[in-house]
C-alpha cells in the first residue's frame, strides 16, 4: 500500500473514531453523520506508477556512454518516475566488432569496458540518490537480455535483477590471459587483482556475493552451490549440489568447443536465468515488458512514460559515426591543402586554411572521445589533440618564419 | 634505505620518459630530456621536526569560531571522486600532490576541523610520492585532527600513502590493494629494491597498529588467511591455512569491502557521508573545511591539465629552439623569444607540481641548461 492510500484509509479511520466517540458522549445532540470513505473507494485510487525504459543496445561506451545517458536522465527527471527500467541487451562486442555469445576468453577486453560501466553506474545510482532535483528516488531496475563483456558488470549495480528466459550475463573470462607473456607474473597479478577489485565492488554495491565476478573472471575459480532451506549457499569446490565451475586452469577440465558454443561451458561462469535465479542473483524470470510489470506489482497501475532514451542514444550513435566521417574528411581536406604562391601573404591563406581544419578536428574530438572508436581514428583522441596542438604550433612557427626575412 | 631513493622515479603504474622527437636534423636540438634521480631523503614519519612545529605556528591564522558539542569535519579529495566522470586524471604523484595536502593543513585549522575525512580513488602512481604522503599524514595531520580513509578505489600508491592512519573506512564498492611496484614493460621492482619497500611498508602497518601481513600480501604473491575468534580479535597468517582465505597462493591481494570488513581493516561500510559519520560513531557534525578542500580539488585540476600537456609544450619548445637555431637573421630572436614563452610554462607546471617536469626528465639542471642555450642563441643573433 503506497502512502497516499495508506494515509487516506487512516483520515477515514480517525473520523470514524472521532464520530463514535461523539455519540458516545453527547447522545442527545446528535451530529451530522460522518462520510467514512469506503474501503472499496480506497482501493480504487490506487496510485499509478510511472515507469522509465531505458533501452542498452549496441555496443556499450558506444551508443550507451555517459554523455547520452547523462540527456536520457535529464529526461526522465522530468517526469519523475518510480522504476527506471534498464533493458540490458547489449552487443557483444569490442571497438566495433562483434564477437560471438559463446566465446568467453575476453577478460583483457571485457575489462578495458570496465571503467565506462563505472561511469554509467555513478550516473545511475550516486548522481540520482544525491541529486535534489530527483525529488522521487526511483527504483532501478536491470532486465537482462545479453550482458556480454563489459556490460556484464552494469546489472551488480542495481539491488534488483530480472532475467530473460534466454539472457546470457557474462562473457568476461580468461582475465588471467590478460597481458600473456609480457613482463612479470606478479606484475600481471597486480592488474589482475585491481580489476577485479574494482568489478567485485560493484557486485558488492548491488548486494551480490563478490564470488560471482571471481568465477565469471579467472578460469581457476570453482564455484557449486546447495539448496538450504530453498536457497542457493554458494561453495568454493565442486562439492555442491550444482557445480558452476571447475578448475579451468587444468588441460584435463578445458572446455571443449562443442560445450562451448552451446552455453554448457564451465571453466568460467555465464550466468543464466536459471542459476542467476538459484543464487538470487535474478528476482525473477520474465520474458515481456508486461511481465516484468506484473513481477514488480504495478501490472494495473502504472504508466509508461513516453521516453526520448532511444532517439537520444541512437541520434549520439549517428553523431559519432558522422564525427568520425568527418575526422577522415578533414585530414583529407588538410593533405590537399597545398601551402604554396608568390608571397608570404598568399602562402599564409593557406596555412590558416589549415589551421582551420585542425580546430575543426579538435572540436570533433572534444565532443565526442568516449565514444570515438580508436580503430577507426587510428589513435586515441587524446593523443590526436596533442598532436594537433604539436602541428598547430608548427603551422604557426611556419607563418611567423614567412613573413620578413 | 638509501635504495630507497632509487625507486623513486618508478612509478607505481609505470613511467613515461619524453625525449626530444621532431627536430629538424640539420639542427642542433636542445638537451633530450632524460629521467632523473632527485637527490630526495626519505624522511622518517616516526620523527617530528621542530622545523615543522614552527612552520605551523607560523601558518596558524585565527580559528573560526565552535559550536560546543558539534564536531567539525572535512572530506578531502585523495583522487577525483567517481563523479567527476573520469575527466580527470588519477595518479598520484602527478594530479594528487604531498605537498597541496602540506599546505591544507592551516586552512584545516583555521576552519577549526577536528575530523579529517580522506576519500580516496586513485589507481595508483609514483613510489616518489608515498614517504611525502606519508610524512604529512603522520606528522601535521595525525597530531591534528581524527584523519580516517574513506575508500572507493585505492590502488598501489594511492593505498600505500595513506597507510599509516590507523582507521579506514570502505564504501561498498570500495576495494584497496595492488601494491606490486614495476615500471616499464610490467618488469617488476626486484631483490634490495623489493626489499626496502617492502621494509618500508612494515613501518607504515606498525604506525597503523596493522598487521604487515596484510600489505605484504598486497605487494608480493604471498597468501593471506585470517582466523577470527569469539570476541572479535583477528589473526592473521601469511598461507592459507587460516579460516578466512583471504589471498589465495600466488595472487597478489585487492581487498574489498565485505573481506576488508571481516578481518577488520576496515572499520565500517558506508555510502554516503551521512552514513559514514555515523559508522565512525560522530554525534552531530557540522560539515567543514570548504577551503581546503576547494584548494586540493583545484591542485588536482591544475596538475592534470599540466600533466596532459607538458610534454607537447617540451615539443613546442623544441621546435622552436631548433628553428631558432637554424636561422642567422632577425628572426631568430622572434624565435628565441617563443622558446623562452615555452619554456616559461615549464618553468610554471615543475614550480605546481615538480613531478610532472620529473616524469618528463625536467629536472632543475636541465632547466638551466636550457636558459643558457637560449642566452647563447641570443648573442649569436646578428
Amino acid at each position: 500500500m503506497n502512502t497516499r492510500s495508506s494515509l487516506r484509509l487512516f483520515a477515514a479511520a480517525a473520523t470514524l473514531t472521532a464520530a463514535a466517540v461523539a455519540h458516545a458522549q453527547a447522545p442527545a445532540a446528535a451530529p451530522a453523520p460522518a462520510q467514512p470513505a469506503s474501503p472499496t473507494e480506497a482501493v480504487e485510487k490506487i496510485e499509478t506508477k510511472a515507469v522509465y525504459v531505458i533501452p542498452m543496445k549496441g555496443e556499450i561506451g558506444r551508443v550507451v556512454s555517459a554523455t547520452p545517458l547523462k540527456r536520457v536522465l535529464d529526461d526522465a527527471r522530468k517526469a519523475q518516475p518510480d522504476y527506471l527500467i534498464c533493458v540490458v541487451d547489449f552487443d557483444f562486442s569490442f571497438g566495433g566488432r562483434k564477437v560471438q555469445d559463446s566465446a568467453n576468453a575476453t577478460g583483457g577486453n571485457a575489462y578495458n569496458q570496465l571503467e565506462t560501466v563505472r561511469e554509467l553506474g555513478v550516473l545511475l545510482t550516486d548522481d540520482i540518490r544525491d541529486d535534489a532535483t530527483w525529488t522521487k528516488k526511483p527504483q532501478l531496475i536491470m532486465w537482462v537480455k545479453k550482458a556480454l563483456g563489459g556490460p556484464a558488470f552494469l546489472p551488480f549495480i542495481s539491488p534488483t535483477i530480472y532475467y530473460h528466459s534466454d539472457a546470457l550475463h557474462g562473457g568476461i573470462g580468461y582475465l588471467e590471459k590478460a597481458f600473456d607473456g609480457r613482463g612479470d607474473e606478479v606484475v600481471r597479478e597486480k592488474q589482475y587483482s585491481l580489476r577485479l577489485g574494482r568489478a567485485e565492488g560493484l557486485a558488492i554495491k548491488g548486494g551480490y556475493d563478490p564470488r560471482i565476478i571471481r568465477g565469471m573472471s579467472r578460469s581457476e575459480v570453482i564455484l557449486s552451490y546447495d539448496l538450504v532451506g530453498g536457497k542457493a549457499v554458494l561453495r568454493e569446490d565442486e562439492e555442491g549440489l550444482v557445480v558452476l565451475t571447475i578448475d579451468g586452469s587444468k588441460d584435463e577440465n578445458k572446455d571443449t568447443y562443442e560445450n562451448i558454443i552451446r552455453g554448457k561451458g564451465k571453466a568460467v561462469l555465464t550466468l543464466n536465468a536459471r542459476d542467476a535465479l538459484a543464487l538470487g542473483v535474478s528476482k525473477g524470470t520474465v520474458d515481456t515488458m508486461d511481465e516484468l510489470l506484473s513481477e514488480l506489482g504495478i501490472a494495473r497501475n502504472h504508466t509508461v512514460v513516453k521516453a526520448k532514451a532511444e532517439s537520444i542514444f541512437n541520434n549520439w550513435s549517428d553523431d559519432v559515426a558522422e564525427a568520425e566521417a568527418s575526422f577522415a574528411r578533414y585530414w583529407k581536406a588538410f593533405n590537399e591543402t597545398e601551402v604554396s604562391g608568390a608571397d608570404p601573404a598568399e602562402r599564409n591563406k593557406a596555412r590558416g586554411k589549415k589551421l582551420g581544419l585542425l580546430r575543426n578536428i579538435t572540436d570533433l574530438l572534444r565532443k565526442y572521445k568516449e565514444s570515438i572508436n580508436p580503430r577507426t581514428i587510428q589513435g586515441s583522441p587524446d593523443g590526436w589533440e596533442n598532436e594537433i596542438d604539436r602541428m598547430t604550433a608548427q603551422i604557426q612557427q611556419q607563418m611567423r618564419l614567412d613573413k620578413v626575412k | 634505505m638509501k635504495n630507497l631513493l632509487r625507486l623513486a622515479l618508478l612509478g607505481l603504474i609505470g613511467s613515461v620518459a619524453i625525449t626530444a622527437q621532431g627536430a629538424p636534423a640539420r639542427v642542433a636540438a636542445p638537451a633530450p630530456l632524460a629521467a632523473v634521480q632527485p637527490d630526495m631523503v626519505i624522511p622518517d614519519p616516526t620523527r617530528q621536526s621542530e622545523a615543522d612545529e614552527r612552520d605551523a605556528e607560523k601558518r596558524a591564522a585565527p580559528k573560526k569560531p565552535r559550536t560546543p558539542g558539534v564536531t567539525r569535519v572535512a572530506i578531502l579529495n585523495f583522487g577525483p571522486p567517481s563523479d567527476w566522470q573520469g575527466v580527470v586524471g588519477s595518479m598520484v604523484g602527478t594530479v594528487i600532490n604531498a605537498a597541496a595536502w602540506d599546505k591544507a593543513v592551516p586552512l584545516l585549522e583555521k576552519d577549526n576541523v577536528d575530523v579529517v575525512i580522506v576519500r580516496i580513488n586513485s589507481g595508483g602512481g609514483m613510489l616518489l610520492e608515498l614517504s611525502r604522503f606519508n610524512d604529512v599524514f603522520e606528522k601535521k595531520y595525525k597530531p591534528r585532527f581524527r584523519t580516517v580513509g574513506w575508500v572507493e578505489s585505492a590502488i598501489s600508491a594511492a593505498a600505500m600513502s595513506p597507510y599509516n592512519l590507523r582507521e579506514f573506512y570502505f564504501m561498498p564498492e570500495g576495494n584497496l590493494g595492488a601494491c606490486t611496484g614495476w615500471s616499464g614493460d610490467l618488469q617488476a621492482i626486484k631483490d634490495d629494491r623489493l626489499s626496502d619497500v617492502l621494509y618500508y611498508m612494515e613501518k607504515m602497518s606498525a604506525l597503523a597498529g596493522r598487521d604487515p601481513k596484510i600489505m605484504r600480501a598486497m605487494q608480493i604473491q604471498e597468501p593471506l588467511s585470517a582466523d577470527i575468534d569469539d570476541d572479535g580479535n583477528v589473526t592473521f597468517l601469511q598461507s592459507t591455512s587460516g579460516k578466512y582465505v583471504i589471498n589465495p597462493e600466488k595472487r597478489v591481494l585487492t581487498l574489498n569491502a565485505d573481506d576488508a570488513l571481516k578481518i577488520r581493516f576496515s572499520l565500517g561500510t558506508a555510502a554516503t557521508k551521512e552514513e559514514l559519520v555515523k559508522v565512525m560513531g560522530l554525534g552531530e557534525v557540522e560539515w567543514a573545511g570548504k577551503e581546503a578542500s576547494e584548494f586540493i580539488d583545484k591542485n588536482m585540476r591544475d596538475n592534470d591539465r599540466a600533466e596532459k600537456k607538458f610534454g607537447t609544450i617540451h615539443q613546442k619548445y623544441t621546435m622552436c629552439v631548433a628553428g631558432a637555431t637554424a636561422l642567422q637573421d632577425s628572426r631568430r630572436k622572434a624565435e628565441v623569444g617563443v622558446a623562452r614563452r615555452y619554456l616559461e610554462e615549464m618553468k610554471q607546471v615543475k614550480k605546481l607540481n615538480d613531478n610532472v617536469a620529473l616524469m618528463a626528465g625536467a629536472s632543475a639542471e636541465w632547466f638551466r641548461t636550457q636558459d643558457e642555450l637560449l642566452k647563447d642563441l641570443l648573442k649569436k643573433s646578428k
